[in-house]
């Protein structure tokens, strides 16, 4: 279709939209990117077994701190993240002067923003300063571009969500999976939250909180294997669906839990630390966020809808194991050597975390008594008990902790660590060197096409 | 007389002559009624004037008025009119009279003596039976005795060096013939666009192939065989896969997109497509090929317009002639094995030994206890590989009546590959026809159709990562083919990388692939008053494929296809018609000549395919139906192209002495948008044939001499459609609601398309020398070409931050120049003829300007970044990356190395290079490796290519040898960052047992070390080498024997060979051949060598019956 024939009505202003949302579900966002990027470069992940298949090779190169240029899911993150940049500046050029109905209009170019600033969030998490425009460019100005300082991206990303807020709905109508109120406003918390604005982290996530919309899912772990999609607690997940086949290839957007799981998988492209697997309390509910073999009581998952087996059994793969698998994102109680099951949803953003920001934004602006009621309703949930600690300094700790176990292996360990000033304390044993790996270098070839860039670490 | 000769005397023949040489009417009657004189200037003083008029009279009618004053009579023969004297008991009057069919069959004895014009016997004169291979050579007297069949058998005398003639036996028992020096050679007919021109008068740079030439190389396709024949044209195969591609390059590589010339068969364009992986020309069967016309300056090409920028090839097919029909069979039976040996990967005990190295190196523990214990383990090279086999079976039959003529063929071809379960299979029919259906209109036709069913299993797409050879190469060899059950063994150990069993991965899935080629059109020539012609010709091509694979569920060892089976099917349908329209005219002023033509022409290409690809969780399905399928899913394409034309051309001479050329061309193309729709291309050119002056010597040494020199314009339109326009993709879906198979659509732009495209201009000029020597026994041709290309179509890669990929845009300019020789020789030497050819070509790639744009990344490679680049004052896609500078041999270097910059703890390279790793240069001196320290390490541009070889005949036997050469290029070696590689658990190739394993051990391959902390697969300039080579192409050795044996079997004449087909090629290149092929749709990925199927050698034993 030319272009001069699209953009003519509400139907194709809908399926640009889609096209903006389908970065989603790409590679170097939320299918694959998220997890290889933000939780195997830290302390909850440890690729040791020496797997060196084509995807393993990979996520262990990441995980030892052997940031390669080109590692494909830095790639990704860089390729797909600017698709979706471009297709919403696309989208929010050319759909103003298009007839329709126009308060779905507005409620339209608010969905493109918010996902603009997640795509530039992303970015920016990842690679630091980088190129940054608002509006389609010629060939000859994208060759131009150079970095731009994080500070300016984080500006549009915190213009984008508050734009968008007034004009989303609270929530989502059908179709589900599209941006409403409450997941800009939760996203905007964690946006002020890393950039250590305490008060208006707090004050974001507060919206979510009074829109009452939202609650904790009882049962943990149903969040995670495709039970619960869409659950309450969500305020934004990435609409996974079975693709089969071709688990390795870009075009399928089930879960990246096909990787490891038990039957199909190697599970030592993601395996859990020792340390990770020691950081549940007894009688922690979220211990089901992992399978640990010889565990007391035994951990038991049905991987063929034929009920639940003592891990790990045949049919599991237990050679490729190393005493541990990561549970969440595995489909349970589906035939799991099938690649199309691993339809679960992976969360954007969830409720528990805007309670978790909610309490570190408040414990750091002193209201550490204040930040306890959000702090133990995440614990409640988890069937632990109520925490009374009002010390600053101590407080920190605990909803540090806190904030690790209850998001544990979804891809927010490094950046958490970043934001503390932990990376070197912490991951210094796996190789982080301060200076070097903060952030990953580009992709080579970008470099060649654009004599503005320069490459990280700068040496 | 036979009918055919009858046809020709009926021809009209218009004269006004006063006082004119006889030697020129008689050119006069050869260019009015398409026939050829052959005469002793003792027997017809040419020179003596006549005056005589004819308005519209028979040629017989003339042919007696002319003659009968002279004495003269003549005979035809074909198209050929022997003038001799007259005798009172000759044949030459009761010829016309004689009844010719229905006699006794009775063989009869003729002999004579072949004289020169001295009156001398000439030795070793071939007489011929003509359309038969039967003759015999004169004697050292020039004398000669043969068997002929009947009184209508006619004599074939050649000699080289001298004019053949062919003479009816009639009733005569002795036959005395004097040859005269030839300049046939020169009276050869060219076939020009739209149209012929004898090949003395052409004043372009054309090169015609006959039809003998290109059936000695065993291939479905004609371009193979073109190798090393042509000079300025580089003839390049993309792997030896059954019916794999080959590229053309006619004058370099013109362009950065596509770059293959233009084919036309039969007025009927072909190909065009991609021919880098299948070749579009092997549906046409070689077999049935009359001559190729290789048009390959801007001065001939013009014609042609938007479609010519890169030459222009023309196709001829057989045609019928009057007579009886003549009946041929032929056949060859081949075996193929690769020219060189494959390397060999490691075996099981070196697999094992170079792993345990690699963990340890990386701190893991070793993974075999004693590697010596694996034994040799599988070979999977043995076990894909094959004895090849190749056939051709081709018979044919042609003939026709006074008015109605015909070509018969039928063809099977049929190559099963080297590599297991690959094969190419075709079988074609040919009809062609010419029928004068009155004196004013002709009609005819030509038609073609082949079915072909192949596979190539992506063999042919030569991966530029991975591949299905890398595969193999990759494969362990401590796992079997088999498990000890019979099934097919998979990779079971984790540690390692989990390249496929090659074997099952080929034998596994069910294919059927099969392709139906129609190509045809149909001619009429009207001529309301003579000298103007008017052709009008509707062509269609016709494609139609359906593929089908169907792959079962499958486990082998760690890899299964998750309880799936699958099923592709496709099909594709495609027809281009062309209707064109000419007018010729044609016109003497004396010692002026003028020939005019104007045509238009129009081309419409359809094409739709449709591909379903479905799942299933059970074998039972194989056809794709909706229900039960785990997914579904379709996608249909379609295109459209369109192009209209208006030409012209006038070519006028003076005497045959001066000669002038000049075409324009206008063209429309659906590929540009509305103000870039339409271009003009012009072309001039000239010709001094200076031998025909006055002043120039006679018979001195050089016999021949022409200069000439031309200058035009042609376009190129090589790109996508609508590639004016901004266009939006589908497909970008998105699962609200997260239902499966429920997403919903999405779209979004794919491409920002640019309006102000337009096309890629192509200015040439070239100043060209042919000269013939000793009575034109040798021949040499030079000729300087200077081609300019500006506003090139570039699809320029789009930094990955603007969301898209790329883009296309006129940039800047490139300019090929170079100079092409030819020689050839003829001579006899007793009863032994022979000739010899040798041709070079000299290449000057160069990127003039790029408009200000930096440079182009050409490809890039991942960890290098770009590895080929576009840049200003550079040859056209030159390699880039660092500059290796041999293996770190001692901590104290790679200590020494991470201090250049002041600072010991930052590293020089990386943090964990450590001796054994590469060290590369620092180009820019601040003490570490970058990107900044990346130059230009190589070119793929040859500076020369070259080919010789000759045919000898002696007696019976027959020989013929052909060598191709390409001189001074790179081939940059990818497939050794994968197969020598530091840091890979998969198995690689034997040259890996000599790394670094300790300091002085080697300089060139790094240390095994998992994770390749060094990145020693970096793309440097130690992957770069000499990629020049010298084949030969074919060697050929026959027999003919004829006679009253085989006679009495109905056979006239029967011919055994054996040849040889890429018997051997001499390279300093270390990978499979250093034939890497080309990328047809970026010429900045030449010379690239990662994964290739073998070449071929091909030994074949074949026969050839004459009926």
């Amino acid at each position: 279709v030319a272009e001069s024939n699209f953009f003519k009505d509400a139907k194709d202003v809908e399926q640009a939209l889609t096209a903006v949302y389908d970065v989603i579900g790409q590679k170097g966002l939320y299918r694959e990117s998220v997890i290889v990027l933000g939780s195997c470069p830290s302390d909850d992940i440890d690729e040791k077994t020496g797997d060196t298949g084509d995807y393993g090779f990979h996520f262990k190169n990441a995980s030892d701190f052997r940031w390669f240029p080109d590692n494909p899911f830095s790639r990704a993150r860089w390729y797909d993240a600017y698709k979706g940049i471009f297709r919403a500046n696309t989208f929010l050029e050319k759909v103003p002067p298009v007839t329709m109905d126009e308060a779905l209009k507005k409620q339209y170019l608010a969905e493109a923003k918010f996902l603009r600033a997640l795509y530039y969030w992303n970015l920016t998490i990842t690679f630091g300063d980088i190129p940054f425009f608002t509006k389609v460019l010629t060939q000859p100005e994208y060759a131009d571009l150079a970095r731009t300082p994080q500070a300016t991206v984080y500006q549009q990303v915190e213009a984008d969500l508050t734009a968008a807020i007034p004009d989303l709905p609270v929530a989502a109508s059908n179709p589900v999976g599209r941006v409403t109120k409450g997941a800009a406003q939760g996203f905007l918390g964690r946006v002020y939250l890393y950039q250590k604005k305490w008060q208006q982290a707090a004050d974001a996530s507060q919206q979510v909180i009074t829109l009452g919309q939202y609650r904790l899912v009882p049962n943990y772990i149903a969040m995670f294997n495709g039970q619960a999609d869409n659950s309450s607690e969500s305020l934004m997940d990435f609409q996974s669906v079975g693709f089969a086949p071709g688990y390795w290839s870009d075009a399928s957007e089930n879960s990246i839990a096909a990787m490891w799981s038990p039957t199909i998988g190697w599970a030592n492209w993601y395996t859990p630390s020792e340390e990770s697997k020691k950081l549940f309390a007894p009688g922690d509910i979220r211990r089901k966020s992992v399978l640990i073999a010889g565990a007391t009581p035994a951990d038991s998952i049905d991987v063929d809808g034929t009920g639940p087996k003592v891990f790990p059994s045949l049919p599991m793969r237990t050679q490729y194991f190393n005493n541990a698998n990561v549970r969440k994102f595995l489909p349970e109680g589906k035939i799991m050597a099938q690649v199309d099951n691993f339809d679960v949803n992976y969360p954007i953003i969830r409720y528990a975390e805007v309670l978790l920001n909610q309490a570190e934004a408040l414990n750091e602006l002193g209201k550490s008594a204040d930040a306890l009621k959000p702090l133990n309703e995440v614990r409640s949930r988890a069937k632990l008990a109520a925490v009374t600690e009002t010390a600053q300094a101590s407080l920190r700790t605990i909803i540090q902790n806190e904030r690790r176990v209850e998001l544990v292996y979804e891809g927010h360990r490094f950046y958490d660590l970043a934001r503390w000033g932990q990376l070197e304390e912490k991951l210094s044993k796996k190789g982080f060197v301060k200076g070097q790996h903060e952030y990953w270098p580009v992709p080579t070839a970008e470099l060649d096409l654009m004599k503005n860039l320069t490459q990280y670490p700068p040496r | 007389l036979d009918g055919k000769a009858q046809d020709l005397l009926a021809r009209k023949v218009t004269l006004r002559a006063k006082q004119l040489e006889m030697k020129r009417v008689f050119r006069e009657i050869e260019q009015q009624a398409d026939v050829q004189f052959v005469y002793s200037s003792r027997l017809i003083p040419s020179h003596q004037k006549v005056t005589y008029e004819a308005a519209g009279q028979n040629l017989e009618k003339v042919l007696d008025d002319l003659l009968k004053p002279l004495g003269a009579a003549y005979e035809v023969s074909g198209k050929t009119i022997i003038l001799r004297k007259e005798t009172v008991n000759g044949p030459s009057t009761s010829l016309l009279s004689v009844p010719v069919l229905n006699e006794a069959v009775v063989d009869q004895n003729v002999s004579g003596k072949v004289t020169d014009e001295k009156g001398e016997g000439i030795p070793g004169v071939n007489v011929v039976i003509k359309g038969t291979t039967r003759g015999t050579n004169t004697d050292a007297s020039g004398a000669y005795r043969i068997v002929v069949p009947d009184e209508n058998t006619t004599l074939v005398f050649s000699y080289v060096g001298y004019a053949s003639q062919e003479l009816v036996v009639g009733g005569r028992t002795t036959i005395d013939i004097s040859l005269s020096v030839s300049d046939k050679s020169l009276d050869e007919v060219v076939v020009v666009g739209y149209g012929e021109q004898k090949k003395s008068n052409v004043t372009g740079s054309i090169v015609s192939v006959k039809a003998s030439e290109i059936t000695k190389v065993q291939s479905p396709s004609f371009d193979n065989a073109l190798q090393g024949k042509v000079p300025g044209v580089y003839v390049t195969t993309n792997g030896g896969q059954p019916g794999g591609g080959i590229s053309v390059r006619i004058r370099g590589v013109g362009a950065i997109n596509n770059s293959n010339p233009l084919y036309i068969i039969d007025g009927v364009q072909v190909g065009g497509g991609d021919s880098e992986n299948s070749n579009p020309l092997a549906t046409i069967n070689t077999n049935d090929i009359e001559s190729i016309d290789i048009l390959k300056d801007a001065a001939s090409t013009a014609i042609y317009g938007t479609r010519a920028a890169n030459g222009v090839v023309l196709i001829t097919t057989k045609r019928g002639s009057s007579g009886t029909p003549r009946l041929s069979w032929s056949s060859y039976y081949g075996i193929q094995n690769p020219t060189r040996k494959l390397p060999n990967p490691l075996n099981a005990t070196q697999f094992g030994q170079n792993m345990n190295t690699a963990f340890v190196a990386a701190g893991q523990p070793a993974p075999f206890a004693d590697p010596t214990t694996l034994g040799v383990g599988t070979n999977w090279i043995d076990e894909m590989m094959q004895t090849g086999r190749i056939q051709e079976h081709q018979f044919s039959i042609a003939g026709g009546g006074a008015k109605n003529k015909y070509f018969v063929s039928a063809n099977y071809f049929n190559n099963d590959g080297m590599m297991i379960r690959t094969w190419f299979e075709r079988m074609s029919v040919r009809v062609n026809t010419d029928n004068q259906i009155s004196d004013k209109v002709k009609i005819g036709n030509s038609l073609s159709v082949a079915r072909i069913n192949r596979r190539d299993n992506g063999a042919g797409n030569r991966q530029f990562i991975g591949g299905v050879f890398t595969n193999i190469y990759q494969t362990l060899p401590t796992m079997p083919v088999y498990n000890p059950d019979g099934t097919f063994a998979g990779p079971v150990d984790s540690r390692f990388e989990r390249p496929s069993n090659p074997v099952f991965d080929q034998l596994r899935p069910k294919i059927d692939n099969e392709e139906y080629n129609l190509i045809g059109n149909l001619y009429a020539e009207y001529q309301p008053i003579k000298r103007l012609v008017f052709r009008t010709s509707f062509s269609a091509n016709v494609h139609n494929g359906s593929s089908y694979t169907f792959n079962p569920i499958w486990t082998s060892g760690l890899l299964n296809s998750a309880g799936l089976s699958s099923l592709n099917v496709g099909s594709s349908l495609g027809r281009q018609w062309t209707w064109e329209n000419t007018l010729t005219y044609t016109q003497d002023f004396g010692k002026h000549n003028v020939n005019l033509l104007l045509g238009t022409t129009a081309l419409d290409y359809k094409g739709r395919s449709a591909y379903q690809n479905a799942t299933y969780d059970t074998d039972a399905f194989q056809e794709i139906t909706s229900q039960g399928a785990k997914s579904l899913s379709t996608a249909t394409s379609s295109g459209e192209e369109s192009l209209a034309s208006v030409f012209g051309r006038i070519a006028y001479s003076y005497a045959d002495r001066y000669l002038l050329t000049f075409n324009l061309r206008q063209d429309g193309s659906s590929k540009f948008g509305a103000n870039k729709k339409y271009g003009v291309f012009p072309s001039i050119s000239g010709g001094w044939r200076v031998s025909e002056e006055g002043f120039f010597p006679k018979n001195a040494v050089v016999s021949d001499l022409k200069l000439r020199a031309g200058w035009g314009q042609v376009g190129s339109d090589a790109i996508g459609n609508f590639m004016y326009l901004a266009r939006v993709g589908s497909g970008f879906n998105y699962a609200f609601g997260n239902q499966t198979g429920q997403s919903s659509i999405g779209a979004a732009l794919s491409d920002l398309g640019n309006p102000d495209i337009k096309w890629e201009t192509v200015t040439e000029y070239n100043i060209g020398l042919e000269s013939g020597l000793f009575n034109n026994r040798l021949s040499f041709s030079a000729e300087y070409f200077n081609r300019t290309r500006t506003d090139m179509l570039l699809t320029l890669t789009l930094p990955g931050v603007s969301g898209l990929q790329t883009t296309v845009r006129n940039v800047g300019s490139l300019t090929n120049k170079g100079m092409e020789f030819n020689l050839g020789f003829r001579n006899s030497v007793g009863a032994l003829r022979y000739n010899l050819n040798g041709n070079l070509t000299t290449y000057n790639n160069k990127v003039v300007s790029l408009g200000g744009s930096r440079d182009i990344v050409g490809l890039t490679y991942p960890g290098s970044g770009a590895i080929t680049i576009i840049r200003e004052g550079q040859p056209l896609g030159v390699y880039y990356g660092l500059i290796s500078e041999g293996l770190f041999q001692t901590p104290a270097e790679v200590a020494a190395a991470n201090a250049l910059d002041g600072n010991e703890a930052t590293p020089y390279q990386a943090a964990g290079t450590a001796p054994g790793d590469f060290k590369y240069q620092d180009l820019n001196g601040d003490g570490k490796i970058d990107e900044s320290d990346k130059t230009i390490i190589g070119n793929p541009t040859p500076s020369f290519t070259y080919g010789f070889g000759g045919d000898a005949g002696y007696k019976n036997f027959d020989l013929s040898l052909q060598f191709f050469g390409v001189s001074g290029n790179d081939i940059l070696n990818l497939n050794r960052t994968s197969l020598e590689s530091s840091g890979r658990a998969w198995n690689k190739i034997e040259t890996v047992t000599g790394a670094w394993s300790g300091p002085g051990t080697s300089n060139s391959i790094p240390r095994p070390i998992l994770s390749d902390p060094n990145l020693n697969s970096r793309v440097a300039s130690h992957l770069v080498e000499n990629g020049s080579y010298l084949r030969l192409k074919n060697i050929q050795l026959g027999y003919t024997i004829s006679g009253p044996g085989l006679k009495k079997l109905g056979v006239s004449s029967a011919r055994v060979y054996v040849a040889v087909q890429n018997a051997f090629v001499l390279t300093k290149f270390s990978g499979v051949d250093p034939e890497v092929g080309l990328d047809d749709n970026n010429s900045a990925r030449a010379g690239i060598y990662n994964d290739l199927y073998p070449q071929a050698r091909t030994s074949s034993l074949g026969v050839r019956f004459d009926f």
